[in-house]
């Protein structure tokens, strides 16, 4: 059994490219390195203007620069998206022309596999 | 004392290895994910040689990287020149952070083994080898030290990602010996 991955990576592409906290949070728009520090030591999650802003400035998917809070958000929609399809399975007599579709969703997220990908 | 297991007799499929070398102001670390992806790196200062520090620098790290595998230099080999203070404290966070996490060390041998010889030989060669594989570290490679000159503290870096590397090595080696014989 392996530990899940870190929350976020931020500090490792950070470091990749050479910025310093404060250089980042010039490239954020942010008053100073306080905020990315923040981010970087789980303090605060950014919003999402920052999630995009990150995005495009490391050049990296979300996904992957918030690895670990993807990975727990995933198994917490996956557990939803579970009782839901048990729920609408169970109605029988009250399914509408929509439940094969919203079935067919979420079997596809209940399924989804978990991203493998290394930070490289 | 609690010793954990120089040698690797099994497949050990880890994903985050987080390496350590005490030296005598601090600890220099790295963490690899996978075979070879830098996630962290760097340098914790305690001022001077203070094991109760290192103890909590250490302690700090593991809770912040949350490693698989905790891996220092195997300090009862022959080859290893350890001084007293860092063999205390490696043995301290053997015992101490064993039941968290898996602590394995690797002898010295393993380590020359990184790279091609002659180069992997000496710990400066090593750090060059490491500093072409990881581009990301090739800032922080000190200038070759002359014989009057003391060890700069960068090179901890380069001797835990050395540590590293020789884990994953090892684990990787063993893992081919460890494939059914047909």
């Amino acid at each position: 059994m392996t530990n899940p991955r870190l929350q976020n990576y931020l500090r490792t592409h950070r470091r990749r490219f050479g910025l310093s906290q404060a250089d980042v949070a010039i490239l954020l728009g942010a008053a100073s390195g306080t905020k990315v520090s923040r981010y970087e030591n789980l303090k605060r999650m950014p919003d999402a203007v920052t999630v995009f802003a990150l995005e495009i400035v490391f050049n990296q998917p979300a996904r992957e620069l918030f690895a670990g809070s993807y990975d727990a958000i995933r198994a917490s929609i996956q557990e939803r998206a579970r009782r839901m399809m048990k729920q609408l399975s169970t109605r029988t007599g009250q399914q509408d022309r929509n439940t094969p579709r919203k079935l067919q969703l979420l079997n596809a997220i209940v399924e989804a596999k978990p991203c493998t990908a290394r930070h490289r | 004392m609690h010793r954990p297991a120089p040698l690797i007799m099994r497949v050990e499929d880890q994903r985050r290895v987080l390496a350590i070398d005490p030296f005598s102001r601090g600890v220099g670390f790295a963490v690899l994910e996978g075979d070879d992806a830098l996630v962290d790196w760097g340098i914790r200062s305690t001022g001077r040689a203070d094991n109760e520090r290192s103890a909590r620098v250490i302690h700090k790290l593991i809770t912040r990287l949350r490693p698989d595998v905790l891996v220092f230099e195997d300090w009862d080999s022959d080859a290893s020149r350890r001084c007293g203070r860092v063999e205390l404290l490696l043995k301290r966070i053997a015992a101490e952070e064993g039941a968290r996490v898996l602590v394995r060390v690797v002898a010295p041998r393993e380590i020359r083994r990184i790279g091609p010889r002659p180069l992997a030989a000496t710990k400066y060669g090593r750090a060059s080898i490491l500093a072409e594989r990881f581009p990301e570290v090739r800032a922080y490679l000190p200038p070759m030290r002359k014989p009057w000159m003391p060890e700069d503290d960068r090179m901890a870096i380069f001797d835990a990602l050395s540590f590293a590397v020789a884990y994953i090595r090892a684990t990787k080696k063993n893992a081919l010996l460890a494939l059914p014989v047909a």
